[in-house]
């Protein structure tokens, strides 16, 4: 399964998007129950949206909790190189980050004492750089993209390809051998130095602050962190909008500014080091950080470190004795207001990961406890365990997530229908959305009534995420046949209209909810709908989706395609990945060229302005006016948005789930700021 | 010929096979639609394409495929199975890992199916004609009958789950433990049962034909008990064929446990090899068949030797 | 003495002579009739074997419901307009969700609510005949290779039989699955792939009778009787060669129908919205070890695991009745060679 996520896990990035390969698995049934079926109830996510409180008194210190993750073995033990969720999942309880976020989005400084956006800039990349740029020589140009033989932990920033160059790549006059003007992280301390930078990020770390080795974390190993990035899978994602990181008082200093290309809103949290590293694996190249093939145990600040493991069968982390917040001290930490008696770090001893890649095993563990946790589990099964008397000590504890499903149409006038805006609508307002989350997901999924889910919700809207489901621009939860209807007669097209809905073959959850769509719109009878597989995702995407004219090739089939994606914690991820030129022809704009829609620049806006950067209810203004037009366009419609649920056993007490699986064992064990913290009462 | 010349001359034949074994494989993953790259970052959002190139350089994708082929034979010699590219130990670390597992619950699956199948072979051949037979030849149909992965899921829903005999995940104790072996009947039987059926076939089969030759009529004649004369000349006889057969099980068994590993969530080759395949990841898949069609090719030599061993007129023919 | 490898060939007697002279006896290569009453004799110990019986009206039955459960069509024209399926067998939400067998859904709804029984019974279409098909396709170029190799004999035999043994290093599923992922999925890619495991099966085992037969003594006598080459080839080699190759056919109808729904079950298989049985077992496959309760939900998983043993329990009553039909016609040792899965 190739996940293409992102590493963060302490402080997510905003803009990491994932493809998603189906949630909770192969196929999600049910116990009898759904629609007054059977014999058990429906699951209740908002009760398990509830959070559970602890009392400081009540904690038990100690213990060894068994945790298990739905894959077979570590994907890589090198988080710089690892694209695994799961991955992640198990090492955010390793590394410590300068930030950390709770379910809420909001942000508190970690392993950073300060951390500000202290200015912002009105720059264009690369057009503003253009001075800094050096010449080097073309190694080779493939796709109208020109590669360089750069030395080590050197890249060209993205994007920043000299214009005038540029062109000259694209056609075809310059070529391998000859020279070109780009900007790499050799250059982009000179801009820096010069002032020329879109936003900058002042963080202070606090002294003292030791690896698992013994080591001070400094501000070189911050700064340093990123070359370890250079050349692997995540380097992409690291440099984003990434231009350059220094430590103004030198490495040993605790001082380290951040520096993106343009103004962002979102800076604050994707310019950080995604993983930060002691100084004896600075130097290791990405993929090398594995102990399976000989290198070394991964080492961090956080409050656990490895301490046995053995492929595909066993992996132990233990309580680090020198964890830097019981060293710095709660009171240190400017957002601390809580009881004394708080433990100052996770008073769980011993976390064992255990490897269960079946759902069966998962929950049959969990009937006989031979593991305390698990997340990932079918749909059916939450319910059973929310609400079966037989359970009723065990804790079912769920967060909306930020996966969601959607279904992008072609506006192209190439034969078919779906370039009128009208049938775009009608189908739109045809999808059974809370008939697919209670058939398919049981309950456990939220029907999407918005183009972005609730975590998100904070810059996306001045009001609250609760009041905009109500908006007369939202999506419909239950089908509107006569809406529908009426819609189609003002586009006055034939009825039926024959609609070839397409997904991919591998995944049958993401089937059934078609059928489902399918059903409803058939039974209307202003559609004639039709399920089509044409391959697994990986080939479907790369030879069906991205193909140069899918968009007149769907136009002419009445074709759309529905597929699954996770885009974090900020609003510019939904809009963007699915709407703008930038993400035309990848993830996951695979039909709309720029120009087709009109606010675009609307987008770009809301996170490079340098409004939205220097204000977030700006943001929050300018999103408002973006989402009805997104859900009048109808270049997608969102279907529904995924959970993230965890079980556990009653042997555990004080676990809240968090919306993204990669924090289940780094807050939901130890999260001071929501005063959150798990222990084990067996 | 002299045995050692036998068993030098049948690895000499084995590694053509084995040769072709890997370029078969090489040549089907490389037929696949698609790109190595595009498996690896394709679906990132993030990706560019300078990381394509940069990704299809290093991993020596621009090459043609005999060249590719030929490195990837010149480092396998070496022990070097290649990266596996979602992952991170290379792939010859996933095999030297994961092996003991794989090959532990080969031997269980091959010991049950020579439980199974010999004496149910036996006892159809006996009482060839009879009721028994009949009843007997049923229960071996029932046995290969079952899709495998049923059977599994079967014992497992009902001894894991129902009854609470068995835990249904692997227990974490080592390899060799007490609970582990015990846990490790349930796919044991599972695997066994299938492979069973071709053996009890060939058992029951070569019995009856054993029993039709003209010493057990003489053997007969002379008053042994019939049940001496089964047991002693017929089984003996039999045997030979059985053995032989026993060997090339191994292939079912290797076939079987790809499946019966999923269900059970058992950390071997097997599972390994699915999730390789879906991926797409060519070294792993390589190493895993080239490792599987080893023990095949060594079964059949084992085989080989047995039969010249066991009937010396098999080995004068070469 | 001739030299061309591999032929058949009697030496020490003056043929021409023999061949010129007078008929010693009626028998001529025109009367066969001792073959054909042998296969009659064949047909008739099946028919009586209670179990192939059984298993006989099981198939027909199963093929009668592929045929018929939902109506054919060929490039727009409606080959078969019958669909004896009660539901449609896509059609969703027909019932509650996971709605127990009752009277209306004798097998029960799946987790969208499409009826069972239909799905069930369009999933004969896909077992049924992807048996037969694979086999076939994988007999005749098995036969045929194998036939090749053993006539020629020699080097071409050696050469031949090598590919053979590289078919034979994979395990049955494991070239199915890496050829299925490969090609993808879809009812073609699995008969490809599981053709391509399966004819080395029947080469060894052609191969094996052609060479046994050359030097059988009836074949001689046969020749020594006058009898010419190819007449020998087909009317007595072939005859007896094939005996086992329709034994192992039939059997490994069954390891093929398995072996595809295996794939299913293992998610490499048919797309997961198919009606096939395997698929259908892997759709659901969480209902077996889940919280709930295994026999919560049992029909899901159920019934369509019944009807794959039934279906291959049934082929394979027919294979062993007619393997024991064709053994006790003299006692042929027959080669189960290991693959296939």
């Amino acid at each position: 399964m190739t996940d293409s996520t992102d590493a963060d896990s302490t402080a997510p990035n905003l803009n990491r998007r994932r493809l998603l390969q189906g949630l909770a698995a192969t196929g999600i049934a049910a116990t009898a129950g759904c629609l007054g079926g059977g014999s058990d109830e429906e699951g209740d996510p908002d009760e398990a949206g509830e959070r559970v409180e602890v009392d400081p008194e009540d904690i038990v210190e100690g213990g060894t909790f068994q945790f298990a993750i739905s894959r077979g073995s570590i994907g890589n033990y090198d988080q710089a190189q690892s694209t695994q969720a799961d991955d992640s999942t198990v090492f955010s309880a390793v590394y410590d980050g300068l930030r950390r976020t709770n379910p809420s989005g909001e942000y508190f400084n970690w392993m950073a004492q300060s951390f500000e956006v202290t200015d912002a800039q009105e720059v264009t990349f690369p057009d503003d750089y253009t001075e800094y740029m050096a010449e080097y020589e073309i190694a080779g140009v493939e796709e109208g993209v020109a590669t360089f033989d750069l030395g080590e932990n050197n890249l060209v920033i993205p994007g920043g390809q000299h214009p005038d160059d540029q062109a000259a790549v694209e056609n075809g006059e310059l070529t391998a051998g000859d020279m070109m003007r780009v900007l790499t992280r050799n250059e982009a301390g000179a801009a820096v130095d010069d002032g020329v930078y879109g936003t900058q990020v002042q963080v202070t770390l606090h002294e003292g602050i030791e690896f698992h080795n013994g080591e001070e974390c400094t501000a070189g190993n911050v700064v340093g962190s990123y070359d370890r990035l250079v050349g692997s899978n995540n380097q992409g994602q690291q440099w984003e909008s990434l231009l350059h990181a220094r430590a103004p008082n030198g490495d040993d200093g605790y001082e380290i500014e951040m520096y993106a290309v343009e103004p962002d809103a979102t800076a604050d949290v994707s310019l950080q080091p995604f993983w930060i590293f002691p100084s004896e694996h600075l130097d290791i190249p990405p993929n090398e950080l594995d102990p399976r093939s000989g290198g070394p145990v991964p080492v961090g600040t956080g409050p656990y470190e490895v301490e046995s493991y053995e492929e595909g069968r066993e992996l132990v982390l233990t309580k680090t004795d020198n964890y830097w917040l019981e060293e710095v001290g709660l009171e240190n930490k400017e957002w601390w207001d809580g009881p004394e008696e708080f433990p100052e770090g996770p008073v769980i001893d011993e976390i064992n990961i255990r490897f269960q890649p079946e759902n069966g095993q998962r929950v049959a563990a969990l009937q006989d406890g031979s593991i305390d946790a698990a997340y990932d589990l079918p749909a059916g099964d939450l319910s059973t365990f929310q609400q079966s008397d037989q359970y009723s000590e065990y804790r079912v504890t769920a967060k909306d997530s930020t996966g969601f499903l959607f279904m992008q149409m072609p506006l192209q006038d190439n034969g078919g229908d779906l370039h009128n805006q009208e049938v775009r609508q009608a189908i739109q307002q045809m999808i059974p959305r809370q008939s697919i989350v209670d058939v398919v997901e049981e309950g456990w999924a939220v029907p999407a009534q918005t183009p972005f889910p609730r975590p998100a919700a904070g810059p996306a809207t001045t009001s609250s995420f609760e009041d905009l489901q109500d908006a007369d621009w939202a999506y419909p939860v239950e089908p509107q046949p006569d809406e529908a209807e009426s819609l189609i007669n003002d586009a006055g097209v034939e009825t039926p209209v024959d609609l070839v809905l397409e997904t991919n073959a591998d995944d049958s959850a993401r089937q059934d909810k078609i059928e489902l769509i399918i059903g409803e719109m058939d039974s209307s009878g202003l559609f004639s709908a039709e399920l089509q597989t044409p391959a697994d995702l990986n080939p479907w995407f790369l030879q069906d989706l991205v193909a140069e004219n899918s968009g007149d090739t769907y136009a002419e089939r009445n074709a759309t395609a529905t597929l699954g994606l996770a885009a974090g914690f900020d609003p510019d991820g939904y809009a963007r990945a699915v709407h703008h030129p930038t993400s035309y022809k990848g993830c996951c704009n695979f039909f709309h060229p720029s120009g087709t829609f009109e606010f675009e620049d609307t987008i770009d806006e809301a996170r490079f302005g340098l409004e939205a950067v220097q204000d977030v209810s700006n943001r929050q203004e300018t999103y408002e006016q973006l989402w009805p037009q997104i859900t009048e366009a109808v270049g997608n419609t969102f279907i529904n948005f995924s959970l993230e649920a965890v079980v556990a056993t009653p042997a555990v007490q004080g676990y809240n789930a968090f919306p993204d699986r990669r924090n289940f064992l780094n807050y939901s064990i130890f999260a001071p700021y929501d005063g959150q913290i798990a222990y084990l009462d067996r | 010929m002299s045995l050692r010349r036998f068993i030098a001359q049948r690895i000499l034949v084995s590694i053509p096979v084995l040769l072709g074994v890997s370029i078969i494989t090489f040549g089907l993953v490389h037929l696949a639609p698609g790109d190595v790259v595009d498996i690896i970052i394709g679906l990132d959002p993030n990706a560019t394409p300078a990381d394509r190139i940069r990704l299809r350089n290093e991993l020596g994708l621009d090459r043609p495929i005999y060249i590719q082929y030929i490195d990837w034979l010149t480092d396998a010699l070496q022990g070097d199975f290649g990266r596996v590219y979602t992952m991170g130990p290379d792939a010859g670390d996933y095999i030297a890992s994961r092996w003991p597992e794989t090959v532990l619950l080969g031997l269980f699956g091959w010991t049950f199916a020579l439980l199974i199948a010999i004496p149910t072979g036996i006892y159809a051949a006996v009482r060839k004609g009879k009721l028994g037979d009949d009843v007997s030849r049923f229960v071996a149909l029932f046995g290969i009958s079952i899709p495998n992965f049923w059977l599994g899921l079967m014992l497992l829903a009902i001894f894991a789950v129902q009854l609470n005999f068995w835990s249904a995940s692997v227990p974490q104790k080592p390899l060799l433990s007490r609970e582990m072996l015990w846990w490790l009947l349930l796919p044991g039987i599972t695997i066994g049962t299938a492979a069973s059926a071709n053996l009890m076939r060939i058992m029951r089969t070569s019995m009856v034909e054993e029993m039709n030759k003209e010493y057990v009529t003489a053997a007969r004649a002379k008053g042994l008990s019939e049940r001496t004369v089964i047991l002693k000349h017929v089984l003996r006889n039999s045997l030979i064929s059985v053995v032989t057969v026993a060997a090339f099980l191994t292939a079912g068994i290797v076939a079987g446990s790809v499946v019966v590993e999923t269900v059970f969530g058992w950390p071997g080759l097997g599972k390994l090899f699915i999730d390789a395949a879906v991926a797409q990841e060519i070294n792993l898949i390589l190493a895993i068949t080239l490792f599987t069609g080893v023990a095949i090719v060594l079964a059949n030599l084992v085989a080989d030797i047995l039969y010249a061993l066991l009937d010396p007129r098999i080995r004068d023919e070469y | 003495m001739s030299t061309q490898r591999g032929r058949i060939t009697i030496t020490g007697f003056d043929a021409d002579a023999v061949e010129n002279r007078d008929e010693l006896s009626e028998w001529s290569d025109d009367k066969q009739t001792e073959i054909e009453s042998r296969w009659r004799m064949v047909v008739r110990e099946i028919i009586r074997d209670r179990l192939a019986l059984i298993g006989g009206s099981i198939v027909l039955l199963m093929l009668f419901v592929a045929i018929f459960s939902k109506s054919i069509e060929i490039a727009g024209v409606t080959v078969q307009p019958i669909s004896i399926t009660p539901y449609d067998p896509g059609e969703t939400l027909v019932a509650d969700p996971h709605a127990a067998p009752s009277l209306t859904h004798p097998m029960g709804t799946d987790r969208i609510g499409r009826d069972m029984l239909s799905r069930v019974m369009v999933g004969t279409r896909f077992s049924v005949t992807i048996g037969l098909v694979v086999t076939t396709l994988a007999g005749t170029f098995g036969v045929i290779y194998g036939g090749i190799s053993g006539y020629f004999g020699g080097k071409v035999d050696a050469l031949l039989m090598r590919l053979v043994d590289m078919v034979f290093a994979f395990p049955g599923l494991v070239l199915a699955i890496v050829i299925v992922t490969m090609l993808g999925r879809g009812y073609w890619q699995l008969v490809v792939a599981f053709a391509a495991t399966g004819w080395a099966t029947y080469a060894r085992l052609i191969r094996g009778e052609i060479l046994k037969v050359k030097q059988n003594e009836y074949v001689l006598a046969a020749k020594a009787l006058g009898g010419r080459d190819r007449r020998v080839l087909f009317r007595h080699v072939v005859p007896n060669a094939i005996a086992p190759v329709i034994v192992q056919a039939t059997l490994s109808i069954g390891t093929v129908v398995i072996g595809v729904a295996a794939l299913g079950f293992l998610g490499i298989g048919f797309t997961g919205s198919t009606a096939e049985w395997g698929t259908m077992i892997n759709a659901e496959r969480s209902t077996i070890v889940s919280a709930g309760g295994t026999w919560d939900t049992w029909w899901v998983t159920v019934f369509p695991g019944a009807m794959l043993f039934v279906f291959v329990m049934a082929m394979n009553m027919i294979g062993d009745a007619v393997n024991d039909a064709l053994d006790a016609q003299g006692g042929e040792d027959l080669d189960a060679a290991g693959g296939g899965g």
